[in-house]
């Protein structure tokens, strides 16, 4: 039983890391929740990523990738862009 | 047509120039902490992987299994990075500092995925080869034809990489060099007014 649980507490600890990682790459990759909710396959909602990066749901292995992929490979013109955009409309 | 026999020199060269790549990425991302860390865990994991590889070769049908292996183990040293750090915090000062302030950029992010596809290139390596192993097929196109090109084609990606990576610019190593410098500055202050101190009584006294 205890090495049952020692399991379990590993296997939540992996996941609050993966958690970290994820609200870490999206923040640098400039996207949004809603944004990247919106490129994963199939689509989320914001909540669902918050509760994702709260670590509040385990985040399943092929979202996991989606997001690395979605992240990894953003333009960076493009976040610029969106950059620019959101500073024109705050003025 | 793109079997390893046909380009072997142009597969083991790529191959193994992912070292020195990292070596100089390690060079120019010196100032960066999260960077450096990370460099220096892949360079520990790619040096144990050319200790392994003549033993990987005498393992024959089963050599993408150790493949699948070690590209995980790559994938975990990327991922997991600050569980390692926790782990070694109390050790080394590094770890600590990049336990503290933490960061994932969106480089690495790709560098995971690419790791994920080394994984699953040799996963699905492994099954053909056992395919053929057992009868069930008479040739592995995929081991001949797709996988080379795509593991050489993900070592210059994964190059790319970590040579943007290294030139990036973080944030948060500014940050944290910022407090070290505001730290030693502090430190030497101190220094100065203790000497000051203990000058004054020193003419007290006289």
């Amino acid at each position: 039983m205890k090495f049952k649980a020692l399991i379990i507490n590993a296997i939540k600890l992996l996941w609050l890391e993966i958690s970290i990682v994820t609200k870490s790459m999206r923040l640098d990759s400039g996207l949004s929740q809603c944004e990247l909710g919106k490129r994963l396959l199939p689509s989320v909602n914001e909540s669902t990523i918050s509760a994702w990066e709260e670590g509040e749901e385990p985040i399943p292995v092929y979202q996991f990738i989606m997001i690395c992929f979605v992240c990894g490979f953003t333009s960076e013109k493009k976040t610029k862009q969106q950059l620019k955009n959101q500073r024109t409309d705050k003025k | 047509m793109f079997s390893y026999e046909n380009y072997k020199a142009f597969y083991d060269g790529v191959a193994f120039f992912i070292t020195p790549i990292n070596f100089i990425c390690l060079l120019i991302a010196w100032k960066s902490i999260n960077t450096r860390m990370l460099l220096i865990s892949l360079i520990a994991l790619e040096a144990i992987d050319t200790l392994l590889t003549g033993w990987s070769y005498t393992l024959g049908n089963n050599y993408h299994l150790y493949g699948a292996f070690i590209c995980s183990m790559f994938l975990f040293a990327v991922v997991f990075r600050r569980l390692l750090a926790k782990l070694l915090s109390k050790h080394v000062k590094l770890c600590n500092d990049v336990y503290n302030n933490f960061s994932f950029s969106k480089q690495e992010a790709a560098i995971t995925f690419m790791y994920v596809i080394f994984v699953l290139l040799h996963v699905i390596g492994f099954i053909e080869i056992k395919l053929y192993q057992y009868d069930i097929i008479d040739v592995y196109p995929f081991r001949n034809n797709v996988f080379p090109p795509s593991i050489t084609i993900l070592h210059l990606l994964e190059a790319l990489m970590l040579l943007k990576l290294s030139i990036k610019h973080i944030p948060i190593d500014e940050y944290v060099q910022h407090i070290k410098s505001k730290f030693t500055n502090n430190r030497k202050v101190e220094g100065t007014n203790s000497y000051r101190e203990s000058t004054e009584d020193r003419n007290d006294r006289s």
